[in-house]
């Protein structure tokens, strides 16, 4: 039974009326971890192999246009599968040292299980109320009454605890509460795995890499790989130290709710241990005052949302590049795909934050939008540091693939990507300030029930905010689009709807501040309008307007960025297709798509442009190129949009061979971004 | 006599002066002392445990493990000679665990004045290193260098 709060202890708001996040930050630094993991399979396994140009002549010496695609299909989905290693070789470190762990740690203290409890140890176990009984291990060790849990259901003492039980009772039964508070809070094997994976993040991922890169590079991209290295290694060594130290708040609250007035002597009375490197956990007047006030362990934090935010980029980044090419569905949808795995975390994390912040201050919403503008920065932080887009790597490692783009200066126009770094902030405030609004507006109701719902409806809309940002990031590296273009080519009138319909249930789902909080519902209101608006702007194109316009695309003398192992198909109306060179010989032709870039297509609905490209390409001096003209004539005739679409993929990857590989590559290669099903 | 007189000794008599109702859990303090006899004093943060450093009231760990460090330090030099020539560091580490663990439970050494009184200061800047408060840190040095300045006015024997 559970001894009642002391005088000055405040019972209220309740601390474990919603889960403790230090769960969905562990999921967090997992996909940090296995982003990292997955650019050192990529470093190794891809860039730092010498095959690829040998597989890449080779597809292109097949004769049969089908083979050739085939063949460099092949080719993109072992360059995407391979990374996949560095993950695996992770998980395997963790999943054995976790295993391992328990073991060595008894044989460490030459551990025997306690025998006899003492009396306050057996009265504070039994006032825990775990649904298993601990087993308490007793260590050779130990002159303080310190204590630590391991295993599954575990409790190490120090050898001296059974004295200190007779002679400082308070001071062990608070210390056990705490632990035991561990034990409820099942935070135990979280800690355990979350160690392991930062060790293995270093040995694996921080280190390798950037010494493999000054070996076999210039040391521009070494220097590129290496401070992106070091900063993410300090987020993944923070988010550690955020989980460990959240737990410990949390420990403190289910040990206050186990022995109260022993816990507030015990912090009142003890004294912070010496920091090693990071500090792992709080200091004491903090963790008094929280057990004192539960509210101030609920409150949402800036600095959470930011780092949250960074390690989600890099994960987007990273991932996007692999569901793009395993998963059979257009490259938007991977990349939501890719969104809604970060999404999760992060709404575990940041919204989290959120709903637990309005259980104790209910009208304060400000703190809200503050997380998610915080939040949209370290996105964008997250696409600049993801190693992945550390550099362009075919320029350094010739015959290597490029898979991803960064929104930095170099790949992407500077108002381009102003623009886009501007406008990510604003959508995921968007998304947290209604996080906010509908927990004011739910809470009363439904109580914490309400969370699993908006928790996900929060996940999803973010999860569609980030897919298309990240999706228009690359595509913004792979041409030179105006903000306008680019949002036109992004959000299809399908994305837009989508977009309607989810903006539409989120404004619904705010229905109950009507009466409550009328001028809040309004400011709703008013904000979905005003970001439906541009939606709806973007989504139906005035008359006359290139979709898809990249600026200077086709005039300018700078190379700009189309072609790719395959190329991107606009689906957005575009009057005329820009003029390839009229010219027999490939390497001319290969060279006006890639100066003119996807507006080489036009219209999907002018398959006279489509017959008309065909006929260009089949009377070039390449077999590969014929035959992708032949399949645009097919494709003009059939009428069909797939067939078009498979001619195009032809058409750019093999332009994409004879650029990067053979005896003259192009100076510039472009970073592919295949989009077959675009 | 009781110029032979073990460590264990020193600190039991020790002990009785402070409160001998700690007594009974002696042997096993010890115990833990001998065979790790750094813990008390480390003050680093572990990993996983709660990260608060409890205040220690009881006198027996503290008496542990001041005496046994004081003897530890006199022997350092003869610690240090019989631990030394392994190759490698792990022997030279188990060489000096079993040197540090015979210092402990060998006959103490005769102390003159000037190194009880050296002892008793480094037991006082331990205990105040501790937090302990100032008047149960000079409790605590008066007592050591007390039982220290007894076993040296005691006979020896045959004398």
């Amino acid at each position: 039974m559970s001894a009642p709060d002391p005088p000055g202890v405040p019972v209220d708001p309740d601390p474990f009326a919603l889960a403790p996040p230090s769960a969905a930050r562990l999921r967090l630094l997992f996909l940090t971890v296995a982003a990292g993991a997955l650019f050192a399979g990529y470093w190794f396994l891809v860039l730092a192999q010498d095959g690829w140009r040998a597989r890449n002549l080779a597809c292109g010496r097949l004769s049969q246009v089908g083979d050739f695609l085939d063949c460099s299909t092949r080719i993109l989905v072992l360059q995407t599968l391979a990374p996949l290693a560095g993950p695996a070789l992770v998980a395997v470190l963790v999943l054995l040292a976790y295993v391992a762990a328990p073991v060595v740690i008894t044989r460490r203290h030459r551990a025997t299980p306690l025998t006899g409890w003492p009396e306050a140890v057996r009265a504070t176990v039994e006032d825990a109320r775990l649904p298993r009984t601990p087993v308490l291990m007793l260590s050779e060790r130990g002159l303080r009454p310190w204590m630590f849990t391991y295993g599954r259901n575990r409790v190490m003492l120090a050898g001296c605890v059974p004295f200190y039980a007779e002679r400082e009772r308070s001071t062990v039964v608070a210390t056990l509460a705490h632990e035991l508070g561990h034990l409820r809070n099942k935070d135990v094997g979280r800690s355990y795995l979350a160690l392991f994976a930062v060790a293995a993040f270093a040995l694996v991922v921080a280190g390798p890499p950037a010494v493999a890169a000054f070996l076999t590079t210039e040391s521009d991209p070494a220097v590129a790989l290496t401070w992106r290295g070091v900063l993410v290694t300090l987020l993944v060594a923070g988010t550690f130290s955020a989980v460990v130290r959240a737990r410990e708040h949390d420990a403190d609250l289910r040990a206050r709710q186990i022995r109260p007035a022993d816990v507030l002597a015990w912090l009142s009375g003890g004294r912070r241990e010496r920091r090693h490197v990071v500090r792992l956990h709080p200091p004491i007047g903090r963790r008094l005052d929280v057990v004192r006030e539960p509210g101030l362990h609920m409150r949402s934090s800036v600095a959470e949302a930011f780092t949250a935010g960074v390690s989600a980029g890099i994960v987007v980044t990273e991932l996007g590049v692999i569901l793009q090419v395993a998963l059979p569905v257009p490259a938007v949808v991977a990349y939501w795909c890719a969104g809604l795995a970060a999404a999760v975390p992060i709404c575990g994390i940041v919204g989290l934050g959120v709903f637990r912040a309005a259980l104790s201050r209910p009208a304060v919403s400000g703190p809200a939008f503050g997380c998610g503008l915080a939040l949209g920065v370290g996105l964008v932080a997250g696409a600049v540091l993801s190693p992945r887009a550390s550099a362009r790597w075919g320029d350094w490692l010739p015959g290597t693939p490029e898979v991803a783009s960064g929104i930095t200066p170099d790949q992407i126009p500077a108002g381009t990507a102003m623009w886009l770094a501007a406008v990510l902030p604003l959508l995921t405030a968007a998304v947290t300030g209604w996080l906010s609004l509908a927990a004011r507006a739910w809470l009363p109701r439904t109580g914490p029930r309400a969370w699993p719902y908006a928790g996900a409806l929060a996940a999803v809309l973010l999860a569609v905010v980030l897919g298309t940002w990240f999706v228009a990031v690359r595509l913004a590296a792979a041409e030179r689009w105006t903000p306008r273009g680019l949002a036109l080519l992004v959000i299809t009138p399908q994305a837009a709807l989508l977009f309607g319909a989810l903006a539409l249930v989120a404004a619904l789902s705010l229905w109950p501040l009507a009466r409550t909080a009328p001028a809040a519902a309004t400011a709703a209101v008013l904000a979905v309008l005003l970001l439906a608006a541009p939606l709806t702007w973007l989504a139906v194109p005035p008359a006359g307007t290139a979709a898809g316009t990249s600026t200077g695309s086709s005039t300018s003398t700078a190379p700009t960025r189309a072609a790719g192992s395959a190329g991107t198909v606009p689906t957005t109306a575009t009057p005329a297709p820009a003029a390839l060179p009229d010219s027999t010989q490939a390497g001319a032709i290969c060279l006006g798509l890639y100066t003119t870039g996807v507006a080489a297509f036009g219209d999907p609905a002018d398959h006279s442009a489509r017959s008309r490209l065909g006929e260009l390409l089949r009377a070039s001096d390449d077999s590969l190129l014929r035959q992708a003209g032949d399949l645009f004539a097919r494709s003009a005739r059939a009428r069909s949009g797939d067939l078009g679409a498979v001619a195009w993929t032809a058409f750019v990857r093999r332009c994409d061979n004879l650029n990067r590989y053979h005896d003259h590559p192009a100076a510039d290669p472009a970073p592919p971004f295949p989009t077959e099903s675009w | 006599m009781s110029e032979q007189r073990t460590a264990y000794q020193l600190v039991e008599a020790v002990v009785t002066r402070l409160d001998p109702d700690e007594l009974p859990y002696l042997p096993q303090l010890w115990g833990v002392y001998v065979r790790h006899p750094d813990d008390l004093e480390r003050a680093g943060e572990r990993l996983l445990g709660s990260g608060v450093l409890a205040d220690v009231a009881a006198w027996a760990p503290v008496v542990v493990s001041f005496v046994g460090g004081a003897v530890l330090e006199a022997a350092k030099q003869e610690i240090s000679d019989r631990s030394r020539g392994g190759v490698r560091a792990a022997i030279t580490w188990t060489r000096r665990r079993r040197a540090r663990r015979a210092a402990l439970e060998a006959p103490l050494p005769a102390f003159d004045d000037a190194q009880r009184h050296r002892i008793g200061e480094s037991v006082l800047s331990r205990a105040r290193a501790l937090g302990m408060p100032e008047e149960r840190a000079q409790l605590l040095a008066d007592a050591v260098v007390g039982e220290l300045q007894r076993s040296a006015d005691a006979p020896r024997p045959g004398a």
